[in-house]
C-alpha cells in the first residue's frame, strides 16, 4: 500500500457524501474503472490506483458525544459544557431521587421525593431549554445538496 | 484563569444531599446516562480526519470507532493535489447507480479516525 499525493484539482465539483446508518460514504465521478456503470462522469468509489490512498485525505466535522466519565474523583471534569453541568446534576437527582422513591416503604417519605425528583426535571429541563438548542438526531438535518446523476 | 467545571466527585456530594446512602458506582451510572441524553446538544465540535483509500466506498462511523465519538456529521472535505482541503456538497438522498465494491461496508472494520 503506497500512500501517494492527492490527485484532485477540486473535490467539491466531483466529490459528495453521504450518510447511511451508521457509516459514511465518499463517492466521485473522477476516474475510470472501467464498467458501463462506473466510467468517468459516473458516481463511484474513489479510484487512486490498487493499494494506493492519500494520508489524512479526508476530514470531517460533527458534533461530538461528551467523552464517558470512568471514575468519580476530585480531578476530571465532566466533559461538558459548564452552563450544561448545573442541568447534568439535575438530571442525576432526579433519577436517583425516582429510584429512592420506588424503593422506599415510606408512602409519605416516597411522596416528597417524587415531588422532588418531578422539580429536579422540570430544573433539567428548563435549563436544556435555556441552552437554546434543538436536540440532534444522527442522520437527519438540512444539507447542501447535489442531485443525483440519473444518466 | 479556568472556567468552574464540577467534578465527579461534587456532583456526588450534591446527590449525597438528596439521596442520601447512594453509592459512588451508581451516581457514576447515572452521571453518564446524563452525558448520552446532553450529548444530543450541540456543544462540542470536533474533526477527524482518516486515510482516502482506493476503491473504498464507506468508513464507519459507529460507536465503536476508537479516538471519536461521532454525533453528527455537518462538514466533510477531501485533500487536493495542493494539500489544501475542500468542501465537498452532501448527496441526497444518497443513491448512486452501481455501488462498485460493497467489500467496505462491513462496518466491522474500523476505520481508522484521528481527531485533528
Amino acid at each position: 500500500m503506497a500512500a501517494i499525493d492527492s490527485p484532485y484539482k477540486d473535490p467539491s465539483k466531483t466529490f459528495v457524501w453521504w450518510i447511511e446508518g451508521d457509516r459514511i460514504a465518499i463517492a466521485t465521478s473522477e476516474g475510470d474503472i472501467n464498467t458501463t456503470e462506473t466510467s468517468e462522469g459516473k458516481l463511484k468509489p474513489v479510484q487512486l490506483g490498487s493499494g494506493n490512498t492519500v494520508t489524512g485525505g479526508l476530514i470531517i466535522s460533527y458534533n461530538a458525544e461528551p467523552d464517558k466519565l470512568t471514575a468519580i474523583d476530585a480531578t476530571t471534569a465532566i466533559d461538558i459544557e459548564n452552563t450544561l453541568q448545573p442541568a447534568l446534576i439535575d438530571f442525576v437527582k432526579y433519577k436517583a431521587l425516582i429510584d429512592a422513591a420506588s424503593r422506599e416503604n415510606n408512602p409519605g417519605i416516597a411522596q416528597i421525593r417524587m415531588a422532588a425528583a418531578q422539580q429536579a426535571l422540570a430544573s433539567y429541563r428548563e435549563a436544556v431549554r435555556k441552552f437554546g438548542m434543538k436536540k440532534n438526531d444522527k442522520t437527519g438535518g438540512t444539507r447542501a445538496i447535489v442531485p443525483p446523476n440519473l444518466i | 484563569m479556568a472556567a468552574i467545571k464540577f467534578t465527579g466527585k461534587e456532583i456526588y456530594s450534591r446527590v449525597l444531599q438528596a439521596v442520601p446512602g447512594v453509592s459512588e458506582n451508581y451516581v457514576l451510572n447515572l452521571i453518564n446516562e446524563a452525558l448520552i441524553d446532553m450529548g444530543t446538544h450541540q456543544q462540542k465540535v470536533e474533526n477527524a480526519k482518516t486515510d482516502l483509500k482506493h476503491n473504498q466506498l464507506w468508513y464507519a462511523l459507529d460507536d465503536d470507532e476508537a479516538n471519536v465519538t461521532i454525533n453528527k456529521i455537518f462538514r466533510c472535505v477531501i485533500q487536493n493535489s495542493d494539500g489544501e482541503h475542500i468542501m465537498i456538497p452532501r448527496l441526497t438522498p444518497g443513491q448512486i447507480k452501481q455501488f462498485y465494491d460493497e467489500t467496505s461496508a462491513d462496518t466491522k472494520t474500523n476505520t481508522a479516525w484521528t481527531e485533528v
